[in-house]
């Protein structure tokens, strides 16, 4: 089905800003729908006096969710975010969404004088992005939670411009046990365009430790200098989506669904006060779930951090009480350094640098395509960026499809110049199986291991049981 | 009373005629030596870290029998291109490993530098919430040694012993402390530094490995040592440390007299003696200096309990436990060498009970003494 949408208008005076505002309200619905229903194509064409936009949403099935009423479809390549700034490093640009325990919602008695019947029940379900499975090591932080509501058509709701987010949403930064969850806290902010990512329903800032590497007690923990630590920590979010569904058998008509949907739309903070136990429940083991393999990850951190001070400290007192000559230049002179001082610093640097950019390929996590990776030695080689690029070749990482870029934009230009006439084109092609509510069960679960990674845990599994096995305790 | 000996005196002969050419064990190398290979190994992390690549640690494979082979004059030997096991130091399952091995090597370093010795607990001790564990330091400085290809003692490594001997033995500690060991009328700890024992004297005509601690201090209480001089027991107090085997091994190399074994009639028993006779998979990189591939099995041997109708109710059925130890047994190559041994096995299996040493006293009290050592020893009752 292809359904074409043209809106030509004369020009009007001072029309501009009023058009820019209307294409971005377009823009936000449709990204935001793109993102539960990537099956459809969307191909939205927007012309004004200034400029030229064309953008396709969706037309690409990358994650399946079922358990709902409806299965819905995640375009996750779109959204995932590229985790590097530069360079074109392997990634997974996957969202690995977790979905959450069905929440029956009692119905208030206001709402239900209003006509709102049937069953209503709330899915949560979250994502963290970008996926970092591929690099187990790289210093990471936690920074937003955006939360996406949806109603039971699996349609955006969209808030009118100055409207206040939902107060439940709002208060979800003191109604949930962050510190559970392993956050110190976290808080509302206004929300911040980003031309990646959809227009959430709220944000939330999540408070970051102060000193999230914690040292064990007895060690002594690399002092990293905390600059180069936070240039290169990759930022993730996590994405919270609000799924409604309303059963209601006595509604046929497609009319009763839209009024049903619109009364559950002005009464959905109210019903999530009144069920707010359980939707608070649901939420937080959604996120216990979804922040497992953060938390994983940040204790792994520790670990390393630990271990990486000891390796050091020990070759640091061997190389310094060493009385070979031989054997403290030929340190010295391999790490091109003056001094023991020195050796150390540039040691710390060596070992911090080599462990962040460990890449393991992961068969759970498609990594996107090296593009450019052969240029790894001329490019200031050194950063942990290009360390990742030489070891994604060692590995013989190849290309398990190409990565596509959330926008495309395309730039005013001469002849695209008309003064005379905006125009707006939205085409809606709709595949055949896209209203299938049954898709399967491949639920995606977040990102297995690599093959290495798992080979170093039968390693540590098979040192331990070495260690019961030997009979030669004295 | 020189009748007594006739049949040790003759597998004496028999033994020394039949001395398998003398292998060379893991020799003590030269502090400077040491020094050098840790050196190495610190060089070799620094190469890797120069050339931006990750430090790994390649150690031999300790815990598979598919890393051993068998000779019958050593014991079980680790094989000369074993299975590997790399560490690697940014995964944070080995990072951990990768680092101990480091630190440890940098605690030996410093040892040889200053020319002291600590031991395995003391290493523990200087930093326990790193280490965890005393087992793992254990299990560390085994894989130092065996990485550097240098024993325990080139380490500048102790380890505190938990064995003790006692009978017709005098030796020199490598301080000059002289050990009297048929003077103490209480059993006397297996030194600690065996390879520095020198000056032994002994006139023993045997040494016997007794498996457990209780049996070992029963021969005392019944005055073994005296009724059969001249002898020396030992025990290993179960499954034995290092020092115990290093101290028979010692024994055998300088005084060439039979070592028998002592140990219950059961699955772990075999084993125990095992370990004395052929090593473990663990320390098979050092076999040649902790094995004694010519002990014998004195008692309790499965066919004696038919033949000395050892009343059933001092007898333990074989749990499943145990049958697997055996068939696990029954299946290890030095087994298969040794037809006698495999035949006491088979009986152990078919009759399904097992007995301790201690069941000889449902037979008569102070049966293991005055009957049961002394007849087995006068006829030459060993396999």
């Amino acid at each position: 089905m292809l359904d074409d949408i043209q809106a030509s208008r004369p020009p009007v005076p001072g029309a501009a800003q009023s058009q820019k505002t209307k294409l971005r309200v377009i823009q936000r619905f449709l990204h935001r729908l793109s993102l539960v229903h990537s099956r459809v194509e969307i191909l939205f064409k927007f012309k004004s006096i200034d400029y030229t936009y064309h953008h396709t949403f969706g037309g690409k099935a990358e994650a399946r969710v079922s358990g709902m009423d409806q299965a819905i479809v995640m375009d996750s390549t779109r959204y995932g975010l590229c985790p590097f700034s530069r360079g074109p490093l392997p990634s997974c640009s996957r969202l690995h969404p977790v979905l959450g325990e069905r929440v029956e919602l009692s119905l208030s008695s206001e709402a239900v004088e209003t006509g709102l019947c049937g069953e209503i029940s709330f899915v949560p379900m979250a994502t963290l992005g970008p996926c970092m499975a591929q690099y187990p090591n790289w210093p990471t932080r936690l920074s937003r939670i955006r939360v996406f509501v949806y109603g039971p058509c699996k349609m955006p709701l969209m808030r009118a411009a100055g409207e206040e987010p939902m107060s439940f949403l709002r208060k979800l930064a003191a109604s949930l046990s962050w510190t559970e969850l392993g956050l110190s806290g976290v808080h509302y902010t206004e929300l911040q365009p980003n031309e990646d990512y959809p227009y959430a329903d709220i944000e939330f800032l999540v408070e970051t430790d102060v000193h999230p590497e914690r040292e064990p007690e007895g060690s002594t923990v690399i002092r990293q200098e905390p600059k180069p630590e936070c240039n290169h920590a990759i930022e993730q979010s996590i994405t919270l989506f609000f799924l409604l569904q309303h059963n209601d058998p006595f509604q046929s008509q497609l009319s009763d669904f839209i009024t049903s949907e619109e009364v559950l739309e002005r009464h959905l903070d109210r019903l999530l006060w009144l069920n707010r136990e359980k939707v608070q429940a649901s939420l937080q083991s959604v996120l216990q779930n979804t922040l497992m393999s953060y938390k994983k990850r940040q204790m792994a951190k520790r670990k390393m951090q630990s271990a990486l001070s000891v390796m050091l400290n020990s070759m640091t007192s061997v190389v310094s009480s060493s009385s070979s000559a031989r054997f403290r230049t030929a340190c010295l002179d391999y790490m091109r350094v003056q001094d023991t001082h020195e050796l150390s610093a540039s040691l710390r640097q060596s070992f911090q640098r080599i462990t962040d950019s460990r890449f393991v390929p992961s068969c759970g996590c498609r990594a996107g395509k090296i593009e450019e990776g052969v240029n790894f030695h001329q490019n200031g080689s050194g950063t942990r960026e290009d360390l990742v690029l030489k070891r994604a070749h060692q590995r013989g990482q190849t290309s398990c499809g190409s990565k596509k870029q959330c926008s495309e934009k395309t730039n005013v230009t001469p002849s695209s110049y008309c003064p005379s006439t905006s125009r707006m084109t939205i085409f809606l092609m709709q595949p055949s199986q896209s209203q299938h509510s049954h898709l399967g069960n491949t639920t995606p679960s977040s990102s297995s291991s690599g093959t290495s990674e798992f080979e170093n845990e039968q390693v540590e599994k098979e040192w331990l049981q070495e260690i019961e096995n030997i009979p030669e305790w004295d | 009373m020189s009748e007594q000996f006739d049949e040790v005196d003759k597998l004496r002969d028999e033994l020394l005629q039949n001395l398998p050419p003398l292998v060379n064990s893991l020799a003590h190398y030269g502090d400077q030596d040491v020094l050098q290979r840790i050196e190495k190994v610190m060089l070799e992390v620094v190469v890797r870290l120069s050339k931006e690549e990750t430090p790994v640690l390649v150690l031999q494979n300790r815990s598979s029998w598919a890393n051993v082979i068998f000779d019958r004059n050593i014991g079980l030997l680790m094989k000369p291109n074993v299975c590997v096991t790399t560490l690697r130091s940014d995964c944070p399952s080995s990072a951990r490993r990768f680092a101990l091995i480091l630190k440890v090597m940098s605690t030996v370093y410093k040892l040889i530098q200053s020319d002291s010795y600590a031991t395995k607990r003391d290493i523990y001790y200087n930093d326990p919430q790193l280490y965890g564990s005393q087992q793992l330091v254990d299990s560390v400085v085994d894989d130092i040694s065996c990485m550097l290809q240098v024993p325990r003692r080139s380490l500048h490594v102790l380890a505190t012993s938990k064995g003790f001997i006692s009978g017709d033995l005098c030796y020199l500690e490598e301080d000059g402390t002289r050990v009297d060991c048929i003077s103490n009328s209480t059993a006397v700890s297996v030194s600690s530094n065996v390879s520095g024992i020198k000056n032994i004297v002994s006139s023993a005509k045997f040494v016997l490995v007794v498996e457990k601690d209780a049996t070992f201090q029963r021969l005392l209480d019944d005055n073994f040592t005296t009724k059969l001089f001249p002898c020396i027991i030992i025990t290993g107090k179960g499954v034995p440390d290092v020092n115990s085997r290093l101290m028979v091994r010692k024994l055998w190399d300088t005084l060439h007299i039979p070592t028998f074994a002592l140990v219950d009639a059961d699955p772990h028993g075999i084993e125990i003696m095992c370990i004395y006779k052929y090593g473990s998979v663990s320390m098979a990189f050092e076999a040649q200096s902790l094995a004694v591939p010519s002990l014998l099995w004195l008692g309790l041997l499965p066919s004696d309990i038919q033949r000395l109708k050892v009343p059933e109710k001092a007898l333990i059925s074989l749990t499943q436990t145990d049958e697997r130890k055996l068939n696990s047994l029954r299946n290890r190559p030095y087994v298969t060498c040794q037809p006698a041994w495999e035949k006491e096995m088979e009986i152990l299996r078919n009759c399904g009970w097992k007995a301790e040493i201690q069941a000889l006293e449902s037979v008569a009290p102070n049966f293991l003494t005055t009957v049961y050592l002394p007849n087995k020893l006068r006829y030459g009752g060993w396999i």
